[in-house]
């Protein structure tokens, strides 16, 4: 399952024990708001990355934001990799933020992919009772 | 007077003093006006009192009074959407926006409706410390308890708000006990301001 592959943290746990009937589909809602977000700050990040002269301000400050939506649905390798990122930003190291971009976007991708087969793996095993009681 | 007072006091705060909120409330208010003015509510009064926590219901009144309000402002939408999920499920309403600028506007609009502010720091144009500033700066916003934000550990900033009256500083992400602990001891400590 996807949180023991190390892709999610403790917090997508914590989110998924805020469902309840008021809100029984909260974390796939909170999931598909970042993944529709998230290509928007990615494409802003290259952008700012091909831009000369370079703006490691502007650039820190949207790998902030992705760190920090990341974060908030424990994605934890994507909120990693912004962290390292973010120091490069603050070493001016163009070449490490470039790389460092490459390994966001193949992240994000797989992050992608694998949320969404859990959530369609979620549908098809029935109501959310069960596939809660299934992991522990 | 001071004998009357003493006995509506005992009178009065003894039977009440086993309900769980007003308990919490006589002991955190330190001025027996505020008390006596709590003790002899009518509903509308009851609106209209800033500083006295609303989360309990007044004996006096036979209508049960609205949850906390609480104003969440943080530019991030998804962060939104958390912290908005984690404040209903403690039970409070929520308003949410996305600057400090909007922030400010519905505080405008009515600063005696909202019991908590719950803002992230990193914010553009105007971060949640200048948020912060505003509303300890504002004399009739300066009641309201602030709540701090940020995935950044950073010990200076901590420091900074705690210094210029942030009620608490949260490490993102935010967690459910986070916001039930904090969101309760912010409310109680209300008259002490």
């Amino acid at each position: 399952m996807v949180p023991e592959m190390g892709y999610l943290d403790e917090q997508f746990n914590q989110l998924e024990e805020l469902q309840d009937e008021s809100s029984p589909n909260f974390v796939e809602e909170v999931v598909a708001l970042f993944l529709k977000d998230s290509p928007r700050l990615l494409s802003n990040i290259e952008q700012t990355i091909g831009k000369y002269p370079q703006d490691f301000y502007r650039l820190d400050s949207l790998v902030h934001q992705l760190k920090g939506s990341g974060s908030s649905i424990g994605a934890v390798r994507m909120k990693n990799e912004c962290s390292v990122f973010k120091a490069h930003c603050n070493d001016r190291n163009l070449e490490g933020c470039r790389r460092s971009l490459q390994k966001m976007k193949r992240e994000h991708a797989t992050l992608k992919q694998k949320l969404e087969s859990y959530f369609q793996l979620l549908r098809q095993v029935g109501p959310r009772e069960h596939a809660v009681n299934s992991r522990k | 007077f001071c004998l009357f007072l003493g006995v509506l006091f005992y009178s009065v705060g003894r039977p009440l003093a086993n309900h769980p909120c007003i308990y919490k409330t006589a002991a955190s208010c330190c001025h027996l006006a505020q008390l006596i003015k709590l003790l002899t509510c009518q509903p509308n009064q009851q609106a209209s009192a800033p500083s006295i926590p609303l989360c309990c219901l007044c004996p006096m009144s036979t209508t049960v009074q609205e949850p906390p309000h609480v104003l969440a402002v943080d530019d991030s939408l998804v962060d939104r959407v958390v912290i908005s999920r984690l404040l209903r499920s403690s039970k409070y309403r929520v308003t949410t926006v996305d600057s400090g600028k909007k922030a400010l506007e519905v505080l405008s609009l009515g600063h005696e409706s909202v019991q908590l502010i719950i803002t992230d720091y990193c914010m553009p144009e105007m971060t949640g410390y200048d948020l912060l500033k505003r509303v300890k700066e504002s004399a009739e916003l300066r009641g309201i308890p602030v709540v701090i934000m940020s995935s950044e550990n950073s010990p200076a900033r901590i420091r900074r708000c705690l210094d210029e009256g942030a009620e608490e500083f949260l490490i993102k992400p935010v967690r459910p006990s986070d916001v039930s602990r904090l969101c309760n001891r912010a409310i109680a400590a209300m008259p002490m301001r």
